[in-house]
């Protein structure tokens, strides 16, 4: 079950954050903020091709003790 | 630190090696013994065999060995593996007893040495009896062998000597000590090396031929711990391929086990220990992911296992040091080449174990909050006879009882009272720090910036819980620029809070004051009420009072953080704190606008500050001040409201330097320009903004520039993306993002009022006195002064113009190259309104071809600006010259076309348009100027453009006028 959703703008700050009330939201919001070192990361080694070809799904970031975090690219 | 119950103990973390003991060496006494045993076990390199040594006396009393067990049928384990187990098979019994003699193959008492040399062995024996310890010995001999086969007396002692001593042939080895002694000795240790893998062999057969004895129902605990030992054993053999795959058995059937309560620690201990031989093995041959997922299965096998409810911070503590070692491991892997990634690194597993250190931190907090009264239990329950556990991971007061019932519930509850007590005393805050700052390291080097500031904070977080607050701002001050820098406001606003505690509890006044100002600013997510509260504070601090403890503080630190802030107020002093805004977040806004980009120097410049407050309640500043790259403009831009320091809540709607939360609040100044500023640029460096007066405590905020902070930029972005409509505002109010700053304006010259005229006929002639005749008329209201003109060749043009071209007042002398190509500042006095001036200039121009001239025209006048009188400074500029174009008709007449011959006039008579396919007459008409008859050669070159008709080439003889017709 997805506890939390993100949207971020492409300078990396939060357009849009909401997590399961029952949640620490604080948490998540360092969760979130922590995997856009993976993102950058992700994002600039695939350069190109990210424009090119569409491939927007960066897939499973990491998995950390307790939840998944999964993230799309948009142009 | 010292190593604590959760640590896994060395024995289980060291690299087993073979344990051979060498006896008979004096190494205090005998240099010859002492240069062996160093060549030994000095600088052992990573080629040399894996063996540990040492010395020990011949009559050295080995561990005894316990009667075999002839049946297993009666036998009951108390538990799965005793604590000096590994201790005694890594130190105590070894795998090969090296006895060394020294005895030359000609010694003169042979049998008496050859007998004692036997005794000596037999005493190795006695002591290893039961034992399947090798036993070898060495002669140290003072000469060197013959070849073998050469020396028959050799051959015949030595093998006598076996005899004597029960040994083999293999067991037997000469030592010459001679000058390649380390060779002898490396020659002397492989072979060593071969008898404890022997030995070791022996003993992983040995444990296995217990399992045919063995039942599911009550030797399950021996399961695992003969599984442990072969593994073990195969490591001491460095057979690691299968030490691995009996650990990875072992692992298997320990959690086979049938777990209760009151045996989860024990399976657990165990569970750990095993898993992180196989998780070591795995990175020593080279298959970290296999590492990686051993652990993941152990931790998900184990993570609900908590055990007792009353001691769940054991099983916090345990969690956090599977995590923590598989770090160390995963850290000592890449020492030695592994390569990690961002998403794969140590810095993981730092950080999970600090995460349950955390919740260790957490349920021993609640579980063992037993009252002062409460005495820890004597006798200590945790004590036990020989000061250590029988078994790994049970508990003290019921060793090797495996009954599921506790027979002695009350001697449970002194135990679980016990290990409470106990854990109270344990420095949390010290172990998550280290944690944490180990996850920092790995984090810093996998690039992952945003991880390792999120570690940071919950550094400071938990040294703010230790009370040590320097600590704690010193690292939540370090990192709130990225957050701020990257605009996520809720973490911003989590750690600020944090900052302010600590700050308040230090009575650090600048950084209260700071971090107050940010959390009540539009970048702090606060809720209102709690806005109000700080924006209480804040006010309270200004006018030298105390401010209220921040909520959730420990109560001993408010108590001193109360006096020191009492201190604060009773001491004198700087009471003036100047903070530098761009760097931060403050709740109010400033916009600087200049009305326009450029003000003439006699108008006033003016321009606006917009303030703009975020926090809950209205507030008074008491002084605003704008500061120039020309000082002297600041004293004209300073708005100051005398109130008194209880004020700054109150009369909140009056003033200028009220303002009303969410109104942006608009401030006019003007002031008149310096004349001497003219062409330059006036700039606001800064903007000053006071909050308090200098009779309690005053706080500058300080602008660089024009306004603007640490968030505003990307609110531009934000605001340059959003769809959004702005609401419509009354006409006298104006939206804040719709401002744009302008920090900057230029003073340029008052606008002249004057007319400058030239007149002048063409055509102009080489070397002629040509006369331009300038004409300038005032048009100004009042008299203008120190008229100036400035007239000549154009500078800038080819040098070679300059020298060919000279400008004279005195048409009536011829002048020469020493005349300068421009007449600069030339006086021509003072011009009533209305008045009009002429001025003459000649120009001598000694080359063909086009120039540019210029005339210039300056003068002072006096004006009143905003009732201040000035003296301007006006000028006109006029500039001409033009390149001959036979076809601009419209150009021609201003032409100043130099002819090589003085003597003829020349113009050119063309219709103002032509059409295609039509011809297009062109009159030339020539004149001759002169009394004497001229030979006038015309050539026409048209243009490939043109079709041409009419006569190209003309001789005109003795004529006054002559007219060439052409058509094109």
């Amino acid at each position: 079950m997805a506890v939390c959703v993100a949207v971020i703008a492409k300078e990396n700050y939060p357009l849009y954050i909401r997590s399961a009330p029952t949640e620490n939201e604080l948490k998540f919001h360092y969760m979130v903020h922590t995997s856009l070192d993976v993102v950058d990361e992700k994002i600039s080694a695939m350069g190109k091709a990210l424009v090119d070809q569409r491939e927007l799904y960066l897939g499973l970031l990491y998995p950390t003790e307790d939840y998944k975090l999964t993230f799309w690219a948009r142009h | 630190m010292s190593p604590t119950q959760w640590d896994f103990p060395v024995e289980l973390c060291c690299r087993p090696m073979a344990f051979v003991t060498l006896t008979g060496l004096d190494v205090v006494y005998n240099a010859v013994h002492r240069a062996v045993w160093d060549a030994f076990c000095a600088n052992r390199r990573a080629d040399r065999v894996p063996i540990s040594f040492k010395v020990l006396p011949g009559d050295h009393e080995y561990p005894k060995c316990r009667p075999k067990r002839t049946s297993y049928e009666w036998y009951i384990p108390k538990g799965i593996l005793k604590t000096g187990w590994m201790n005694k098979h890594l130190n105590l019994v070894p795998a090969l007893v090296v006895v060394f003699y020294e005895l030359d193959w000609d010694e003169p008492q042979w049998k008496e040495k050859q007998s004692e040399c036997a005794t000596r062995v037999e005493i190795v024996r006695q002591s290893l009896q039961g034992r399947n310890t090798k036993v070898a010995v060495v002669l140290i001999q003072k000469k060197t062998p013959l070849p073998p086969g050469e020396d028959v007396i050799a051959s015949e002692r030595a093998a006598a000597l076996c005899n004597a001593c029960e040994l083999s042939g293999k067991s037997l080895f000469v030592l010459p000590h001679t000058d390649h002694l380390v060779g002898y000795i490396i020659r002397l240790e492989n072979a060593f090396y071969e008898h404890a893998q022997t030995y070791y062999y022996t003993e992983i057969r040995r444990v296995k031929s217990h399992k045919e004895f063995l039942n599911k129902t009550t030797h399950q605990l021996l399961f695992v711990r003969h599984q442990f030992k072969i593994a073990f054993f195969s490591e001491l053999k460095q057979d690691t391929q299968n030490a691995l795959k009996n650990y990875r058995t072992a692992y298997n059937l320990v959690h086979e086990l049938r777990a209760h309560e009151t045996n989860i620690l024990e399976i657990k201990t165990m569970a750990g220990f095993i898993n992180y031989k196989i998780c070591r093995l795995c990175f020593q041959h080279n298959t970290p992911l296999d590492a990686i997922a051993q652990f993941r299965k152990h931790i998900d096998l184990c993570k609900k296992k908590i055990g007792s409810a009353e001691l769940s911070f054991e099983h916090a503590a345990w969690m956090s040091k599977q995590f923590q070692a598989f770090g160390d491991l995963f850290d000592e892997a890449i020492k030695l080449g592994l390569t990690a990634i961002q998403t794969q690194n140590p810095g993981f597993y730092y950080q999970q174990a600090a995460y349950y250190a955390q919740e260790r931190k957490q349920l021993a907090k609640t579980l063992c909050n037993h009252e002062a009264s409460v005495m820890y239990p004597n006798p200590d329950p945790l004590e036990t006879q020989t000061g250590v556990l029988d078994f790994y991971g049970q508990r003290s007061w019921r060793q090797g009882i495996l009954s599921f019932d506790l027979s002695d519930p009350e001697k449970e509850k002194v135990g679980i009272l016990a290990i409470q007590l106990k854990e109270r005393n344990v420095v949390h805050s010290e172990i998550i720090i280290t944690l944490l700052s180990n996850a920092v390291a790995q984090f810093k080097k996998y690039k992952c910036p945003r991880m390792k500031s999120h570690l940071m904070v919950q550094m400071g977080e938990e040294y703010y819980y230790a009370k040590d607050y320097t600590k704690a701002l010193k690292l939540l001050d370090y990192v709130m620029c990225d957050y701020r820098s990257e605009g996520w406001w809720t973490l911003l606003t989590s750690i600020l809070t944090t900052a302010l505690k600590c700050s308040y509890l230090m009575a650090q006044l600048k950084d209260y004051i700071t971090y107050s100002l940010e959390l009540l600013g539009r970048a702090s997510t606060l809720k209102d009420d709690q806005k109000s509260r700080i924006e209480k504070n804040l006010i309270n601090v200004l006018m030298n009072e105390s401010p209220d403890p921040e909520p959730d503080c420990d109560i001993l630190a408010v108590k001193t953080a109360q006096k020191l802030w009492a201190d604060r107020v009773s001491l004198a002093g700087s009471n003036i704190f100047t903070i530098g805004v761009q760097d931060f977040v403050p709740f109010v806004q400033c916009k600087a606008k200049f009305h326009a980009p450029s003000f003439h120097v006699d108008v006033p410049v003016q321009f606006d500050i917009y303030l703009k407050a975020d926090c809950p309640h209205p507030i008074r500043f008491s002084k605003l001040c704008v500061s120039f790259n020309n000082q002297e403009y600041n004293q004209f831009c300073v708005i100051e409201e005398a109130s008194k320091a209880s004020e700054v809540l109150e009369n909140l709607t009056q003033g200028k330097m009220c303002l009303v939360p969410g109104k942006t609040r608009k401030l006019s100044f003007k002031f008149v320009a310096k004349t001497e500023d003219v062409g330059k640029k006036i700039e606001i460096t800064s903007v000053d903004l006071a909050l308090g007066n200098e009779t309690g405590r005053c706080v500058v905020l300080n602008w660089q520039g024009g306004g603007g902070d640490a968030a505003s930029s990307q609110e531009a972005l934000q605001a340059a993306r959003s769809f959004k409509r702005r609401p419509k505002l009354p006409d006298n109010e104006v939206h804040w993002d719709s401002i744009i700053i302008q920090a900057s304006t230029m003073i340029i010259s008052r606008v002249p009022n004057i007319s400058v005229h030239l007149r002048h006929e063409p055509p102009a002639l080489t070397n002629e006195m040509y006369c331009l005749v300038v004409t300038v008329q005032s048009h100004e209201k009042t008299q203008i002064r120190d008229v100036k003109l400035t007239a000549g060749l154009k500078p800038g043009q080819d040098a070679n113009l300059t020298q060919k071209t000279q400008v004279t007042l005195h048409g009536t002398e011829l002048c020469d190259e020493s005349y300068p190509a421009l007449l600069t500042d030339i006086p021509v006095g003072d011009l009533r309104p209305g008045e009009q001036l002429e001025k003459m200039l000649y120009v001598r121009c000694g080359t063909v071809g086009s120039r540019m001239f210029l005339v210039y025209v300056s003068y002072l006048i006096n004006t009143t600006v905003e009732e201040k009188e000035i003296v301007c400074k006006c000028h006109k500029f006029y500039s001409f010259g033009y390149q001959i174009t036979l076809w601009d008709v419209t150009n021609l007449s201003e032409t100043l076309q130099l002819k090589t011959r003085i003597m003829s006039s020349f113009s050119v008579d063309l219709p103002s348009f032509g059409r295609v396919r039509e011809s297009l007459p062109v009159k030339y008409h020539l004149q001759n100027k002169t009394n004497l008859v001229q030979d006038v050669e015309i050539s026409v070159e048209p243009s490939d453009a043109f079709m041409f008709s009419g006569l190209k080439q003309v001789q005109v003889i003795s004529c006054c006028v002559a007219y060439v017709d052409t058509k094109v």
